[in-house]
């Protein structure tokens, strides 16, 4: 089950113009930078539940903003 | 107006807090720590104002300057290709030499110490040669190495012979994919070049390289005259090839950092005789050429010589032949035999006790400027900080004699006035320390630095002696070499000195996530809210746990799974690391690999075995609260929870009270505290302990939380200690959850104190209320509080001491809080160089007064 329906928002999209890459929520792997880490979900606390990209290029979804968040916004 | 504490009554009298310097009364809360800086020099104020600091937070440079370098990349490319054919241990000596050889030389204004890794000092090098992942990351971030088509064909060059691809072939897909999103397990070095070393500096100040380099030969040429021995023996002869390979390495290794050095001096030369105009200045860059000429070529003969060559041999061994974090050594113990010579004697390179403390801010500001260049997953998990440099002071000589000294007081008396977020420092405590140095560990803690960090000196020398049993060719540490030494990153003792040491990360070090690990023990090994995949062992359906005891062994299991799976890509690291990424440099340096001819990466004659679990407390905390509410209690069922859980509690706020008021660790609670206890001993370092690594002995836990307790707990759903999804863990290693230690800090020491078997170290987190540390009774509350540590057998113990009103000032105005440092866990940061998810953590966590009670308890005489 999922935990905030966010998950069945993501998914692949093979050559989508609306890539995680480029999108603002995105920040990349820790380890395999063709991976990422979507931070959407955000509590009103300020804690930041993550879920795995696991293609930056080929995955999206409806909440997807082009842009790029500052260090003090992630993790 | 600063704030004061309030009265209290304490043995039958009122007690009250005037701060110990009145003219703080004139100071607001708010902008305490903007006022507390105070270099030594007007020349450390300079620097300290220019310094380039390299702070990663979330992944990212916080300075926008900031950017990976090309050079190493490209000659140790350069000496791979033109070395085909030869020995690898020959290889790896002739890339060092072609980078030393050709890499631009940094000399920057005011500097007395030099020397630089990377040919900019705004940029840091990369290692292709380790992970290509990691560089991949670099090309494709804001500060790619340039020329970017270069630095990617040199990646691609090195693809198929990097530790990555050599590491990978052992694994399934499955596995890797586990490991590498680092939400139960730390990803393994071969994926991310992450690595830390205890350098035998000692050799270096006491013989110098051109005595190393005699050695070597003399070893050749023995080894030589054994081959043509007649009759020829095979099984003993063919072993000196490659001892013989190993010492021509180090030969060549070490002419070529003699080399290094002494273009430094001539470089400090060129400049004063030709481009400096300040007399002073030139005559001060003609003694920093003689320096540079003489170490570390030759043994030190003053305090100067022992900064410079100490500083040269890092920059090899943490930065230029390998990456590797850390800043371990014993270095007071190391340095006050040069101190005695200069300051006290005279006899060579004279200065003063003030001078010493300038020379140990200039060396905390070569430090700051220090970049790594570490993968991802490390510039996001030590925010607010470059990397984690920590180096060990204190603690006792054979015979728990104090080994304290003015060379202790110097460093500690440089790290107060120059207020530097690195390198930190670690005390160790023992009851035989002099107070006056005592004294000083206080002020930089009251101060805010969050450091010296204090370990328990008994505890971490008695450790080196029992891990010394387990030596693989039984030349483990004596008893006395087990008095020296420090921490190798920021929580566990390794032996410094010329031999012994710790020399890759397989000893030691690396993650595993109990927090993340509780909560796929209730989806049967599966990640639902992460990454969607299966992470561990089917354990089965939660539901279906009858008892207690089921919920228990499925966490055994998944915790068992996981750690021998971690410590299986350790070794299997190092074993590559010993056959293509030997350390010639570092072995010509270790006593035992130049009597042995064997390298460092191979060689290993101290175990000291040790893995991080990061989050325990989350894990433990919600074990107790499904004990009591489903077990014992049976107020709600498992079924009940798991949909609680994946609602992420919405619905279920009552519930989630209920779990979140459950008895918490930290809090000196019988019940909560029998079951963590027996969590630690039984599971977090019973099935560790079973494990035996490439060293032969036991692997035992070193509960720390760096800055994973944000990541891990942002990749980890909600769990049943009543925490949302995403929140962070718990900050320590066997500190309480933020905000849930309420009985005060004696409380959190009882607790603390009943884990004692199966541990190696364990990080405890600890705030302290400003005004009581500030007023005239600050240092004889927490001396009274660290002796009551000390006997209750504590491992390891640190503070912040930071107010929430200043924190909450710099998050509104970050450009005015420049100075304000804090306490994360192993390391300290500058506060507004922290994301605010983790701003919020250090906000949220206890800020720990003392009571009559608590008085009572630590016998403290006011
Ligand atoms: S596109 Fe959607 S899933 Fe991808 S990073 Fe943005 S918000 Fe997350």
């Amino acid at each position: 089950m999922s935990a905030t329906g966010n998950e069945k928002m993501m998914h692949a999209e093979p050559g989508t113009k609306k890539p995680c890459q480029i999108c603002k929520w995105q920040i990349a792997d820790p380890t395999n930078p063709l991976r990422g880490q979507c931070t959407v979900n955000r509590n009103t606390l300020g804690g930041v539940w993550k879920r795995w990209v696991t293609d930056v290029n080929g995955m999206t979804c409806a909440k997807h903003e082009v842009g790029k968040l500052s260090f003090r916004e992630h993790v | 107006m600063s704030t004061v504490a309030a009265s209290i009554k304490y043995n039958g009298k009122v007690v009250d807090f005037p701060l110990a310097n009145p003219a703080e009364n004139e100071i607001a809360d708010e902008v305490l720590h903007e006022n507390l800086a105070r270099p030594t020099t007007e020349r450390t104020k300079r620097l300290k104002a220019r310094c380039r600091w390299k702070h990663a937070a979330a992944g990212e440079f916080v300075d926008a300057e900031v950017r990976a370098g090309i050079e190493r990349m490209r000659y140790i490319t350069e000496a791979h290709k033109a070395s085909a054919g030869q020995p690898e241990v020959i290889r790896r000596a002739l890339g060092l030499a072609n980078i030393l050889n050709k890499s631009t030389l940094v000399l920057q204004q005011d500097e007395f110490i030099i020397g630089y890794h990377a040919e900019d000092p705004e940029m840091f090098p990369l290692y292709p040669e380790l992970a290509y992942m990691a560089v991949q990351d670099y090309l494709m971030s804001d500060y790619s190495p340039q020329p970017k088509d270069e630095a990617a064909e040199i990646n691609e060059y090195w693809k198929k012979y990097s530790m990555q691809a050599k590491g990978e072939r052992y694994f399934t897909q499955e596995e890797l994919l586990q490991m590498y999103q680092v939400s139960t397990m730390e990803a393994p070095g071969f994926a991310t070049g992450y690595n830390s070393i205890s350098p035998p500096y000692e050799t270096v100040l006491q013989d110098g390289l051109l005595k190393r380099i005699e050695s070597a030969k003399e070893k050749i040429e023995h080894a030589k005259k054994e081959m043509q021995k007649i009759p020829w023996n095979a099984t003993t002869g063919l072993d000196w090839i490659a001892r013989i390979d190993v010492w021509k390495a180090m030969i060549i290794a070490d002419e070529a950092v003699i080399n290094w050095a002494r273009r430094h001096a001539r470089l400090a030369k060129i400049v004063a005789e030709n481009f400096e105009t300040n007399p002073a200045r030139k005559e001060e860059l003609l003694e920093i050429a003689e320096i540079s000429q003489r170490v570390p070529a030759e043994p030190c003969k003053g305090l100067k010589d022992a900064f410079q060559s100490k500083w040269y041999t890092y920059l090899i061994c943490h930065a230029i032949d390998r990456y590797a974090s850390g800043y371990a050594q014993k270095e007071d113990e190391m340095l006050e035999p040069y101190y005695n010579i200069s300051v006290k004697e005279k006899s060579f390179q004279p200065m003063t006790h003030t001078d010493v403390v300038e020379m140990v801010e200039m060396e905390r500001l070569k430090i700051s400027e220090h970049g790594a260049g570490k993968s991802r997953a490390y510039r996001e998990i030590f925010p607010g900080s470059n990397d984690l440099f920590i180096l060990t002071i204190g603690g006792t000589k054979p015979g728990y004699v104090d080994a304290c000294s003015d060379m202790t007081d110097a460093i500690l008396e440089g790290a107060r006035n120059i207020r530097t977020t690195e390198p930190s420092i670690v005390f160790r405590w023992h009851p035989v320390g002099r107070e006056k140095t005592k004294r000083l560990v206080f002020e930089c803690i009251r101060d805010g630095l969050g450091y010296p960090s204090i370990k328990h000196d008994v505890i971490g020398t008695e450790q080196l002696k029992y891990y010394s049993q387990f030596s693989k060719n039984s030349n483990g540490a004596t008893d006395e070499e087990a008095h020296y030494w420090g921490l190798v990153l920021c929580m566990s003792p390794g032996v410094c000195g010329r031999r012994k040491t710790h020399k890759t990360r397989s000893e030691g070090g690396g993650s595993i996530f109990p927090a993340k690990m509780m909560e796929i023990v209730l989806a049967d090994g599966f990640d639902w809210s992460y990454s969607g995949m299966q992470l561990g062992p089917h354990t089965g359906d939660p539901t279906t746990f009858k008892t207690f005891e089921l919920l228990w062994e499925a966490f055994r299991t998944q915790y068992a799974y996981a750690i021998s799976k971690v410590i299986r890509a350790k070794d299997i690291m190092r074993y590559f690391e010993s056959k293509f990424l030997q350390m010639p440099f570092v072995s010509s340096i270790d006593d035992g690999c130049m009597e042995l001819g064997v390298d460092a990466m191979e060689l290993s004659e101290q175990p000291n075995g040790w893995h991080n679990p990061i989050t325990t407390v989350v894990a433990a905390n919600s074990l107790v609260a499904v004990k009591k509410l489903i077990y014992d209690e049976k107020k709600y069922t498992m079924a009940q929870l798991v949909t609680a859980l994946h609602a992420n509690w919405h619905g279920y706020e009552d519930m989630r009270q209920d779990f979140l008021n459950a008895p918490k660790w930290g809090n000196d609670d019988d019940y909560a505290d029998a079951i963590i206890k027996d969590f630690y001993e039984d599971i977090i370092g019973g099935e560790m302990a079973k494990i035996t690594n490439y060293s032969g002995g036991p692997v035992l836990p070193v509960g720390q939380a760096v800055g994973l307790y944000m990541e891990i707990g942002s990749r980890t759903g909600p769990t049943p200690d009543g925490r949302f999804g995403g929140d962070a863990g718990d900050d320590g290693g066997i500190s309480p959850y933020m905000g849930t230690d309420k009985k005060g800090p004696t409380a959190v020491l009882k607790s603390v104190s009943k884990v004692q078997k199966n541990q190696k170290a364990n990080l405890l987190n600890q705030r302290l209320s400003v005004p009581i540390m500030r007023s005239v009774h600050g240092f004889n509350i927490w001396k009274s509080y660290m002796d009551a540590w000390e006997q209750l057998n504590i491992d390891h113990v640190q503070f912040n001491c930071v107010s929430t009103a200043e924190m909450k000032a710099a998050q509104k105005e970050p450009e005015k809080h420049q100075d304000l440092i804090v306490r994360v866990s192993g390391f300290s940061a500058r506060f507004v160089d922290i994301p605010t998810y983790g701003q919020n953590t250090i906000i949220a966590r206890n800020e720990q007064a003392f009571g009559a009670d608590d008085l009572q308890y630590l016998n403290t005489q006011l």
